[in-house]
C-alpha cells in the first residue's frame, strides 16, 4: 500500500509546522520580536518624533489636550482586535480541528503510534488561541486604565514634569505596539494554518501517487474533503476579518499622522 | 524635522503593510498550488491497472482538484495571491506617477 517509513518522515515534517510551541515567556518574546519587528520600528520612530515635538509644545503652552485625544484614539485602536477574535476564534478552532483530523487520518494510514501526540497537539492549539484572547483582553484593559489615569488624574498620577513625559511616552509606545500586534496576531495565525494546509495537500498528493486499493482511496478522498473544508472555513474567516484588519491599520496610520504632524 | 518624521513614518507604515500583505498572498498562493498539484498526482498514478470503479472515483478527484482553492479572499478586492500583489504594485506605481505629473 503506502511506504510507511517515507510517509512517516513527511508527516513528522508536516506536524512540526502546526504544533504550537510551549507558551513560555522566552518563546513569546521571541515570536513577538520575530513577527512584529516592522511594527516595533514604526512605534519607536513615531514615539521619538512625538516626544520631541510634544515636549516643546508643552513647554511653551502648557497644554495637554493632544495627549487625551491620542489616548482616546489609541484605546479604540486596541479595541478592534477583539472583533477579530470574536468572529474568528471559533472558525480558527474548526480549521485547526479539520487540519488535525486530516493529519490523524493520515497517521492512521501508516501507524498508530503518534495518535496520543496528535491529541496533545489539538489541546495545545486550543491553548494557543486562548492565549491570544487573553492577551487582547489584557491589552484593552490596560489601555483603558492608562487612558483613565492620563485623562482624569494625570497631574496627581504623574506629578513630575520631565518624568511625566517620559512615562507617557512609554505608555504611547506600549499602546501603539500592543494595538497593532494584537491585530496582526490573527493574521500570523492565518499564515501558520495556511502553511499547514499546503503541507497537508502535498502529503495527500504523495499518497495519491501510491493509491491502489479501495480502502486507501476512500480514506484519501475523506482526507481531501477535510482539507477542502478547512480551506473553505479559512477563506470565510479571512474575508470577515480583513475589514477589521484594514480598519485597525487605517486608525494606526491616522494616529501616526496625527502624532508626527 | 517634522516633515521628515512624517515621511519616514509613512515609509515604515507602507513597508510594513506591504510585507504583511505579501506574506498572506504568498501563503495563499502556496495552498492554491499545492491543492492544484493533487490532480497531477492522481493522473501520475498507475491508474491504467486499477479497476473501473477506482478509475471513475479518481476522475472525480481530478475534477475537484482542478478547482482552485483560495484561503484568503479580501472582500471586494478579490483573492489575495501573487497576481494580486503584482496588480497592487502596478496600480500604486501608476498612481505615484500620476501624482508626480499632476504636481
Amino acid at each position: 500500500m503506502f511506504s510507511s517509513q517515507k510517509i512517516s518522515e513527511r508527516l513528522r515534517e508536516t506536524l512540526r509546522f502546526f504544533q504550537p510551541k510551549p507558551p513560555t515567556l522566552f518563546i513569546r518574546l521571541w515570536q513577538a520580536f520575530n513577527g512584529y519587528v516592522p511594527f516595533a520600528f514604526i512605534a519607536l520612530w513615531v514615539s521619538f518624533a512625538r516626544f520631541d515635538s510634544a515636549f516643546l509644545v508643552h513647554a511653551q503652552e502648557g497644554s495637554t489636550d493632544p495627549f487625551n485625544l491620542f489616548f482616546i484614539i489609541g484605546s479604540f485602536t486596541t479595541c478592534f482586535p477583539i472583533y477579530h477574535l470574536a468572529t474568528g476564534r471559533k472558525d480558527y478552532v474548526r480549521v485547526s480541528e479539520s487540519v488535525i483530523s486530516a493529519a490523524v487520518a493520515l497517521e492512521n494510514q501508516v501507524n498508530h503510534k503518534q495518535m496520543q501526540h496528535m491529541t496533545k497537539t489539538t489541546r495545545l492549539t486550543r491553548k494557543l488561541i486562548g492565549s491570544y484572547v487573553f492577551e487582547t483582553f489584557t491589552n484593552i484593559f490596560m489601555a483603558f486604565a492608562l487612558w483613565y489615569y492620563s485623562a482624569g488624574a494625570q497631574k496627581s498620577f504623574f506629578p513630575f514634569g520631565p518624568l511625566y513625559f517620559q512615562l507617557e511616552h512609554f505608555v504611547e509606545l506600549f499602546i501603539i505596539h500592543m494595538g497593532i500586534s494584537s491585530g496582526a496576531a490573527m493574521l500570523l495565525y492565518h499564515v501558520e494554518i495556511s502553511i499547514c494546509l499546503a503541507c497537508m495537500y502535498n502529503v495527500v498528493g504523495e499518497l495519491f501517487l501510491e493509491v491502489c486499493t479501495r480502502e486507501s482511496l476512500n480514506e484519501l478522498i475523506r482526507i481531501h474533503q477535510l482539507l477542502l473544508h478547512a480551506s473553505k472555513i479559512l477563506q470565510q474567516t479571512f474575508s470577515i476579518q480583513w475589514f477589521a484588519v484594514l480598519f485597525t491599520y487605517l486608525l494606526t496610520i491616522t494616529v501616526s499622522t496625527y502624532i508626527t504632524v | 524635522m517634522i516633515a521628515l518624521s512624517c515621511h519616514v513614518a509613512l515609509v515604515f507604515v507602507t513597508t510594513s503593510l506591504f510585507v504583511l500583505m505579501c506574506r498572506v498572498c504568498i501563503m495563499s498562493e502556496m495552498v492554491t498550488m499545492s491543492s492544484y498539484n493533487i490532480s497531477y498526482a492522481v493522473y501520475r498514478n498507475d491508474w491504467l491497472n486499477l479497476s473501473f470503479d477506482l478509475q471513475r472515483d479518481l476522475l472525480l478527484v481530478i475534477v475537484r482538484s482542478q478547482r482552485p482553492v483560495h484561503t484568503a479572499t479580501a472582500g471586494m478586492l478579490g483573492n489575495m495571491n501573487l497576481p494580486k500583489v503584482t496588480s497592487i504594485v502596478n496600480n500604486w506605481y501608476r498612481m505615484v506617477q500620476a501624482l508626480l505629473n499632476f504636481t
